[in-house]
């Protein structure tokens, strides 16, 4: 009995360790700007014509190769502050537009936000670009 | 309460099994599958060349590669799995193993060559239908024949591991495996292991020489006790199997039929010169503790069993058929011991002799007779059966041929005499 519940509690940690396994992949471009996709159905990455594209069942992200810098897996997605903190400068034009096509957001961006977004994927439009960012809730 | 705890077992099982994530780095062939969580902020992959994807110390080219995210993918460390078969095998390796391996594929024939950095043992798993695997390295390995055929066509063996390091033969239970050579193969075997051979597992493999040996290894070969599969000889041009330096055999089942040469050679291992066996201890013997060995040769002058020293037969089952002229079922180069001293086991080892040849008189003239048992130095008969099949053209006083002293002190002799 006792070996049974010890084996049941080394199931129980690993299972804990793997509740943190990465669920999204994030890209970052030069400009500072990251990109997250959710790895739920798989990414197709390809690299050809100068260009990278990552095809993901709940989108896509392309960016030139020149602009690319780094990827990397994570528990998290970019949240969208995390997102545009970096690659926005205080002050910018930005459009936020939500996946059912309603704008959450148009105007000058700040880091203090004074909004706020529930969680799920947003275009986000500035400098003449647009994103597609996940907005998850950090517990 | 047993039934809960499987059921949470199985539940908690199922959960972990969700949360597999493995990244693909593809370039043509092969596959370097990555486990995701490695692959984090901390442990960041970089195309900021603009050429070159970098993961760790790897550096892939961009141009030829694809990468693909499989979220239920399952990553096998240290381990590197070749399925042969459609227009080109499948090479899956696990991704911290690329900057050691490099692999090609020519056809159905693939070629893996390890780095001499390599300080961690790889497990090369392999299946389907192909030509031939050739594995290159100096740390030990290990490799799974999991229902794998290979026939050669071209000038290396079907099967070609070219390390000297001891290398796990594992033959997954239930599974049968095919190597076999082509004619033109300039490797003294189909299945060649340079260094020694340690077998495991429980499937069959069916091996041919059509060019020399079956199967050859130039350091000792072991069936271990965990080997319960059977290896089969099915022809050889020259020896089935060809050893140097020992065989021990613990279990399994080996049957070895139409070569040409012997069933079984155990010879000494020697110096670079060729000449001067080493001074390893144990050199040029046979130790049979368990295990079914069923040998036959049919050529003129060839030996089922033979080894260059001593030879101890401790248990296990031989059955060993000598039909050529000259031939012998047993043949040993000093000392052969039977049984254990001390032990009245009258059954247990098991030795079926059946010779049936004549005289074999070679071109210089020196003639030489078929025999069941044939010692060049003394015998230790100790315990076991020691039986002739009484259909044999060689008598029951001839069946025994021993140089110096035979000494029997128990275990039983049926139909045959030891003068």
């Amino acid at each position: 009995m006792k070996k049974t519940i010890l084996t049941l509690a080394a199931l129980a940690s690993l299972t804990a360790a793997k509740a943190d396994s990465v669920k999204y992949m994030t890209f970052l471009t030069a400009d500072g700007t990251e990109h997250s996709l959710s790895l739920s159905g798989g990414i197709d990455i390809s690299f050809s014509n100068g260009e990278m594209v990552a095809k993901a069942v709940d989108g896509e992200f392309r960016a030139p190769l020149t602009e690319m810098r780094d990827m990397w897996f994570a528990i998290e997605a970019t949240s969208i502050h995390e997102a545009l903190a970096d690659g926005v400068a205080e002050g910018s034009t930005v459009k936020i537009v939500g996946m059912d096509g309603r704008t959450h957001l148009e105007g000058v961006w700040s880091k203090d936000g004074g909004f706020d977004l529930p969680e799920g994927v947003y275009l986000v439009t500035t400098g003449g670009k647009t994103y597609k960012v996940f907005v998850k809730k950090r517990p | 309460m047993k039934r809960i705890s499987l059921f949470l077992i199985l539940a908690l099982c199922a959960v972990c099994g969700l949360y597999a994530q493995t990244l693909d780095v593809c370039q043509g062939s092969v596959t370097w599958r990555y486990d995701a969580n490695t692959l984090d902020a901390g442990s960041k992959m970089s195309v900021a060349s603009g050429t070159t994807l970098s993961v760790g110390t790897m550096e892939f080219p961009l141009s030829g590669t694809t990468l693909r995210v499989n979220p239920t993918g399952t990553p096998e460390p240290l381990t590197v799995e070749v399925h042969y078969g459609g227009s080109t095998p499948q090479i899956i390796a696990d991704g911290t193993l690329a900057p050691y391996l490099k692999c090609s594929v020519d056809r159905q024939n693939v070629s893996i060559t390890a780095s001499t950095d390599l300080s961690q043992e790889v497990t090369y798993r392999l299946s389907g239908v192909g030509e031939s695997f050739t594995l290159t390295g100096d740390y030990k390995s290990t490799v799974v024949l999991d229902g794998v055929t290979l026939q050669a066509t071209g000038t290396t063996p079907a099967l070609y591991i070219v390390n000297g390091k001891r290398i796990d033969l594992q033959c997954t239970d239930g599974t049968t495996n095919v190597v076999e050579d082509a004619a033109t193969n300039t490797v003294k075997s189909a299945f060649y292991v340079k260094g020694h051979a340690e077998w495991k597992g429980g499937g069959t493999v069916n091996i041919t020489g059509n060019a020399r040996h079956a199967y050859s290894s130039n350091e000792y070969t072991e069936i271990k006790a965990s080997f319960t599969g059977v290896i089969n000889i099915l022809g050889a041009k020259n020896d089935g199997m060809h050893i140097e330096q020992y065989l021990i055999v613990n279990g399994g089942t080996i049957n070895v039929s139409h070569t040409q040469g012997d069933a079984i050679d155990v010879s000494y291992a020697m110096e670079d010169d060729e000449v001067t066996p080493t001074n390893d201890s144990i050199n040029g013997q046979v130790h049979v503790k368990n295990g079914v060995l069923n040998l036959s040769v049919n050529a003129d002058d060839t030996k089922a069993l033979k080894s260059d020293d001593s030879m101890w037969i401790t248990g296990g089952r031989i059955e060993a058929i000598a039909n050529g002229d000259g031939s012998r079922c047993i043949n040993v180069g000093l000392d052969l011991t039977i049984g254990t001293k001390g032990s009245t086991d009258q059954t247990n080892p098991y030795i079926y002799l059946t010779a049936n040849g004549g005289t074999y008189t070679a071109p210089d003239g020196d003639t030489t007779k078929c025999r069941g048992i044939k010692v060049k130095r003394n015998l230790y008969f100790y315990s076991g059966l020691l039986k002739r099949n009484p259909e044999s053209a060689v008598s029951s006083s001839k069946m025994v041929d021993v140089d110096g002293l035979p000494t029997v002190s128990g275990g039983k002799l049926d139909g045959i005499t030891i003068n």
